[in-house]
């Protein structure tokens, strides 16, 4: 019944959420008929350029979606409404199932959500002389979702001590200044997480560092959390 | 089973440098229903967040069943068997009463049907009533409906009366009553109220700046608890030092009102033996226990 509650608690940002995901289609539909002429063709840089672009678009999924399972208790913005903590706090369950339970809800809910982006990607942009396979798309969706999650379990990590809205922006804010440092400084262009993401498209391979930095970085954060809501009093 | 359902033994916590609880010590019998007194701040709801495990104290220890409350793993166990009703009466807004009972329910093996169906009829809750749309009040007899359902052994409650109309306080004291006269079960609650507490407590504890000041049972106080009016024949030049016992005095005149905790006969023997002095000794009431204690400390 965990799960019914999470459901429950993140159903309108699941809506939310899915419109994010569906609004870029909507626009392109809607901008498609008055095109009088095929886009212009760009370079594999450019293309990769853009593609970075769109998979910093669909990281946000995971942030709107992050929660851990019991409620922060107020932040420097405003008070959260907290009272349902203690009642949750007083159920005969761990902290571990509370935190567990809510964040693994809110990643699954992002994963089917992400598969969106290879459906507009598949039927918006790729030609069939761009060679992108369905087994790349699904690539794609794969390491967009695991990539994505490090993003997720950031999110969950200050959900533990802002409430949803402070959380929201400011898990945004920082994958814009992220995305704007990756793609700026040429330095950090071997570690830009948001090309290893699209990168299937291109290289018709999963990026298996950027996959296993990502599961790192999403582990180490996600335990962080959840030894805030172990320790944390109420 | 332990002839203590909770036990607290020098229980100290403090917020930011400000000390809530400065050694408090509490043992509550099994079966009895406890009253928990004290003025705001005084550390009540500190005592229950203890407890239930939602802080860890800063010194001391507390048990409840006789396994230690701030243990996770024991936590758990606690919890399963004792139903909560919180200070603020918050429970999931976007529920509504059928889905939370439903929600609440998966958790207990032991949830009784026919408790439940009791409880909703009794209170008077709509089933499909929004929790969002609920009075405190309603949401209050909501919670009590979750802990005694689930045949809670222990039921904490905080503050459970607040927001209720006169009609509904007077049905939930009878209720809790009922509740552990035909099931034994411990009840603890916290409350401002002190003719409630007087109306269905057994025992009571006065709580104030973090540590107890009175504790025992309701009878035994009010025995050993006694007023004494003493008329001077003559107002006295020198104050009297009154005996071991006398835990309040105020002299106005010839009057000399005292308030004596124990060794009420040698206060009174003390107090004749004054020069034209009479002596009267009244009831004292929880209140006036209550006050006396809370004022001088």
């Amino acid at each position: 019944m965990l799960w019914y509650k999470g459901w429950l608690e993140t159903r309108f940002q699941a809506v939310f959420a899915l419109l994010f995901a569906v609004f870029p289609i909507l626009l392109f539909t809607l901008a498609t008929p008055h095109a009088a002429n095929p886009a212009p063709q760009m370079s594999v840089a450019q293309a990769e350029s853009a593609a970075g672009f769109f998979a910093l678009y669909y990281s946000i999924v995971p942030l709107i979606l992050a929660g851990s399972g019991v409620k922060a208790q107020s932040t420097w913005m405003r008070k959260a409404v907290q009272g349902s903590v203690y009642f949750t706090l007083s159920l005969p369950v761990s902290r571990f199932r509370l935190f567990a339970t809510r964040a693994g809800l809110g990643m699954l809910e992002a994963v089917a959500i992400l598969t969106i982006a290879p459906c507009f990607l598949r039927i918006a942009f790729i030609e069939p002389q761009d060679h992108v396979s369905h087994s790349d798309l699904f690539a794609f969706w794969v390491t967009l979702s695991v990539c994505a999650s490090a993003f997720h379990f950031l999110a969950v990590l200050l959900s533990t001590f802002l409430d949803d809205q402070a959380r929201g922006w400011l898990s945004m804010l920082g994958l814009v200044c992220l995305y704007g440092l990756l793609s700026k400084v040429p330095l950090l262009a071997p570690v830009n997480i948001f090309r290893a993401m699209v990168s299937p498209l291109f290289t018709h391979s999963f990026p298996w560092s950027s996959i296993g930095v990502s599961l790192g970085a999403a582990a180490v954060l996600g335990l962080a959390a959840f030894r805030v809501v172990q320790t944390r009093e109420y | 089973m332990s002839d203590w359902v909770i036990q607290a033994r020098g229980l100290q916590k403090s917020f930011k440098g400000q000390p809530a609880l400065t050694g408090l010590n509490l043992e509550v019998p099994a079966g009895s229903i406890f009253g928990f007194l004290g003025r705001n701040g005084a550390g009540k709801t500190t005592t229950i967040r203890l407890l239930m495990g939602f802080l860890k104290p800063d010194g001391g220890d507390a048990r409840v069943f006789g396994m230690p409350a701030g243990d996770s793993a024991a936590g758990i166990e606690i919890r399963r068997r004792l139903g909560f009703v919180t200070e603020d009466k918050d429970l999931y807004p976007y529920m509504t009463v059928e889905q939370i009972i439903r929600f609440t329910r998966s958790f207990f093996p032991t949830w009784r049907v026919d408790s439940e169906k009791r409880y909703l009829k009794l209170f008077d809750l709509p089933p499909s009533r929004k929790i969002s749309d609920l009075s405190k009040g309603m949401r209050s007899k909501l919670m009590l409906l979750l802990g005694i359902s689930h045949g809670a052994e222990l039921l904490i409650l905080d503050e459970p009366t607040e927001g209720l109309d006169p009609v509904a306080v007077d049905d939930m004291l009878r209720e809790l009553v009922s509740i552990s006269a035909t099931g034994g079960t411990t009840i603890f609650f916290s409350s401002h109220q002190l003719e409630e507490v007087e109306q269905i407590a057994d025992r009571v504890c006065i709580i104030d700046h973090g540590a107890a000041v009175v504790t025992g049972s309701l009878d035994d106080l009010k025995t050993q608890y006694q007023r004494l009016r003493v008329v001077l024949g003559a107002e006295l030049r020198t104050p009297v030092q009154w005996g071991d016992g006398a835990e309040h005095v105020r002299q106005d005149g010839r009057t000399v009102d005292i308030l004596a905790s124990r060794n009420v006969e040698a206060i009174i023997n003390q107090a004749r033996s004054l020069p034209g002095a009479s002596v009267e000794r009244f009831p004292v009431t929880l209140k006036e226990i209550f006050l006396e204690h809370v004022r001088s400390n």
